[in-house]
């Protein structure tokens, strides 16, 4: 199954190393990668060229071989004795123990009352098939409430899409709205599509109150009021709709609700006059940018997180891809590609007998988000502590720390506690485990077998082959869920001899096979455009939703609508504050690797030059960010590439309890922040939040 | 025998500090960097600008730290590339302030350590930082080609009396 590729034959320090295709998981992009090792190291690893990622390998990535060998990994399973006390137990010990909860809860509340969460979902769906199917509990959920929920819904909803993707290189304009790709370091090969586009002279517009990495490189930077992006997309729409300048051949063709969208900008009054005073951004210059973005071809306008940072960023999210639709511009070379998928398949049948059917909806339907893609997460402490929509009593936290990484930590760190059965499933101790009653270690991607979707523009699937033993007695979730299934009763559906036998169930819809696949580490189809000229859309009228029928058929607005933001500053809190990722971390999943740490070892809050001048601050000042419902203390950093009455934050640093170097280092904001969440989709608005900023040492 | 160098193309840059950490990894630098990333901000709000830098050893033709140091721990390779014995080196500095580009590193033990144009990667692969640079905003190679390269962008040498071995596209 090892090859010897030419890198190993040129360079003498690989000689002899074996090769295994392997996934980076650093962060959700998943890009494949080929590991080097030798005698059980890790001795070089590199992006894998072949794949249609070529080759994509961040600064994160790079920095991963310090998982192999990470001392202050977790090494066995724990249970919890005392507040930050833990003992060391045997894995039969903790799966015995937890099934026998399983068995509890499930007797006295139902299988409902269980739910299992991720960040990071390597292998999860063996815990999806455990728990949703024999288990019997709907409540699989991911973390993308915290993430893109709304351009997630929005996407779903107008164009039946569940992840578009982009082909930034053949673009020839391409506007972006809260998205950051060339900071955020995670889709690579669209980073190198968007510059290798620049280059040739395509027009990219960034809007962003910040600016960003991508506003760097970019013809324009919009520094757009924050949480008004709506209105500059309604206007711009308005321009589109009053000039024809839309694409009335595709749009009657490819469109639902194409002459109610018209008539309803207009009769609003989204017109850029109106959005100016909303947005500070002129009626001209608005003007202009829907003539050049409906007139150039092709052209792209796509948002990520950032929009749904506001209470009103869901509707926002449906006009960016109502724009390319009223244009025309969809799933064609240089549009948003409504990506095909691997035909993959699951690792392991549930045969209908063996099944448990839950009998209460799914909790974010109980919850009242029917439409939310995932879990609205910030209402998951009520279930807990009030039982409401109803109760829920156990909880795994695979690879996600909402401890911290939810606003009103405190409320998050109470459910935890008051949790029946509190299941941390992880490579390092977080926030989150502290509270946990088990703490189970993961195997990292160095060590375990995966074969999952990549997220390149054709159809794409990747696999990850173990390419060290296990570390201490980190296991996979699949060998976690296997132990657990044999506990109760179903582990008679949850055996293999190898890897292997699973991995081939997963393929066998693909023109390939297994061994070819270990060998090259990936399977690629046909890229593909305009797949919908044979297949429609999936959505309920199989066309592009303007006029959206999910969201009629819910009793909601079936019509975007502009709405303010819920939090606006005043005279008390007169800044907005804001948050970013840093280019070398991902969330709160990497500060505890040292070469990382070492580059960004503390956050930091950014404040406009005017602001900071009238304030008295300088640039490493210390300064208090206090919100109506706390303050905390930060190093400022002062920068003209902010927009004045803005207060941006680095998020993912100031761990208090991790037991790994990043302990004690930078400041947690999230303590400041309330609950916000939007209506339809259950999107955290982690932008919600007024502040105000005094200097507190130099 | 002709020399290697950079070019180093200032557009593509984003300052992820890929080419940092794939450095430091290759060359298991420790606690030293052997690349420097500098993000410079420039301008009056709204209209700013940003330069992204990342800065290796420019093995210089005239190597200022060469002629500095006292014990002749440094030499220059007859393909420009420019070492520091560490068994020699005594730890004084004086190459450091020397340097017109702040590149020598002093670790726990005080030696100085810096690039070494990846010293066991054959001519005709990339250096670590330029495999991994997701924009391929680094190129290393012949200073040659790499100055018809540059011509082509509109690039220079980077200028001075220490001769600096590296095309700037900006």
């Amino acid at each position: 199954m090892k090859e010897t590729a030419g890198t190993t034959e040129t360079l003498e320090r690989l000689r002899d190393a074996e090769m295994t295709p392997g996934i980076c998981y650093v962060c959700p992009w998943t890009c494949p990668t080929e590991v080097y090792t030798r005698k059980g190291e890790v001795v070089y690893v590199r992006g894998n060229t072949r794949a249609s990622t070529k080759g994509s390998r961040c600064v994160k990535g790079e920095a991963s071989h310090v998982l192999a060998k990470d001392d202050n990994r977790l090494k066995h399973p724990m249970r919890r004795v005392g507040p930050d006390r833990f003992e060391r137990i045997s894995w039969d010990e903790a799966l015995t123990q937890i099934a026998r909860k399983l068995t509890d809860i499930k007797a006295k509340y139902g299988p409902e009352a269980v739910g299992y969460l991720w960040h990071l979902d390597p292998n999860s769906v063996f815990a999806q098939l455990f728990l949703t199917e024999c288990y019997g509990t709907p409540n699989y959920y991911g973390h993308t409430s915290a993430c893109e929920q709304d351009r997630r819904l929005a996407a779903l909803t107008v164009l039946g899409h569940v992840f578009p993707v982009h082909d930034y290189e053949n673009a020839k304009f391409i506007m972006l709205l809260g998205i950051n790709m060339l900071g955020a370091n995670q889709s690579l090969y669209e980073s190198r599509g968007l510059l290798a586009a620049v280059s040739k002279g395509a027009r990219l517009v960034v809007v962003d109150p910040a600016f960003t990495a991508t506003a760097e490189k970019a013809s324009e930077w919009i520094p757009i009021a924050p949480g008004t992006d709506g209105a500059l997309l309604f206007a711009m729409a308005h321009v589109i709709v009053q000039e024809k300048l839309y694409d009335e051949t595709f749009c009657r063709r490819w469109t639902h609700g194409f002459d109610e969208f018209c008539r309803h900008v207009v009769a609003r009054g989204y017109s850029p006059e109106w959005a100016a005073g909303l947005t500070g951004v002129p009626a001209n210059t608005i003007r202009r940018l829907a003539l050049e973005f409906a007139v150039t071809r092709p052209a792209m306008i796509e948002t990520f997180k950032g929009l749904g940072n506001y209470a009103n960023g869901l509707d926002a999210s449906r006009v960016v891809y109502i724009l390319d639709a009223l244009t025309g511009q969809v799933d064609g070379p240089g549009n948003l590609i409504l990506k095909d998928w691997a035909p993959l398949q699951p690792p392991l049948t549930i045969p209908e007998e063996r099944k448990t059917k839950p009998i209460r909806p799914p909790l974010h339907v109980a919850m009242g988000y029917p439409l939310a893609p995932d879990l609205p997460t910030q209402l998951l402490p009520a279930a807990i502590l009030e039982g409401s929509p109803y109760p829920v009593k156990g909880l795994f936290f695979q690879c996600t720390n909402p401890v911290m990484s939810e606003p009103n930590t405190a409320v998050y760190r109470k459910a935890v506690q008051a949790l029946e059965l509190s299941v941390a499933i992880d490579t390092y101790f977080s926030e989150t485990a502290a509270e946990c009653e088990f703490v189970l270690p993961e195997a990292s991607f160095y060590e375990r077998a995966e074969i999952r979707q990549s997220l390149a523009m054709p159809p794409e699937a990747i696999v990850c082959v173990p390419a060290l033993g296990a570390y201490h007695e980190a296991r996979p979730v699949y060998e976690i869920v296997r132990g657990l299934a044999e506990k109760m009763g179903y582990g008679d559906l949850f055996r293999w001899n190898s890897w292997e036998e699973w991995g081939r169930r997963i393929i066998r819809d693909l023109p390939t096979d297994l061994d070819t696949m270990k060998k090259t580490g990936f399977w690629s189809g046909e890229l593909k455009y305009h797949k919908y000229r044979q297949t429609g859309f999936a959505t309920p009228t199989g066309k592009i939703e303007l006029m959206s029928e999910s969201f009629a058929k819910h009793g909601y607005n079936a019509l975007p609508e502009y709405r303010d933001r819920n939090v606006i500053p005043d005279r008390d809190y007169p800044f907005q504050l804001i948050n970013s990722k840093f280019e070398v971390h991902c969330n709160l999943t990497t500060q505890n690797n040292p070469i990382l740490l070492r580059i960004r070892g503390e956050n930091w809050a950014e404040i406009n030059t005017d602001d900071a001048a009238r304030l008295g601050i300088k640039d490493g000042d210390r300064v208090e960010v206090a919100s109506p419902q706390a303050g905390v203390t930060i190093k400022a950093k002062v920068r003209a590439g902010i927009r004045p009455g803005v207060v941006c934050v680095r998020h993912g640093h100031g761990f208090g309890h991790w037991q790994g170097i990043a302990k004690g280092r930078g400041t947690h904001i999230n303590p400041i922040l309330g609950t916000n969440v939007n209506p339809i989709s259950g999107g955290i608005g982690y932008n919600e939040c007024k502040v105000r900023i005094r200097k507190v040492s130099g | 025998m002709s020399s290697r160098g950079w070019l180093f193309d200032i557009n593509k840059c984003t300052g992820c500090h890929a080419c940092e950490v794939a450095c430091a990894t290759w060359n298991a630098t420790g606690a030293v960097s052997w690349r420097q990333i500098v993000k410079i901000e420039t301008g009056v709000y709204p209209k700013v600008g940003v330069r992204n830098l990342s800065m290796p050893c420019l093995h210089c033709d005239n190597a200022p730290c060469l002629q500095s140091c006292p014990v002749n721990a440094i030499t220059k390779r007859d393909d420009g590339v420019v070492l520091v014995d560490q068994a020699t080196c005594v730890g004084c500095m004086f190459c450091f302030w020397a340097c017109p580009f702040g590149v020598p590193q002093f670790g726990a033990e005080g030696k100085m350590s810096k690039c070494t144009f990846c010293a066991d990667r054959p001519a005709e692969l990339p250096r670590a930082c330029e495999e991994v640079c997701p924009t391929k905003a680094i190129v290393s190679g012949e200073m040659h080609e790499l100055e018809q390269l540059a011509a082509k962008s509109g690039g220079e040498r980077v200028g001075g009396p220490a001769g600096p071995a590296m095309f700037v596209i900006r």
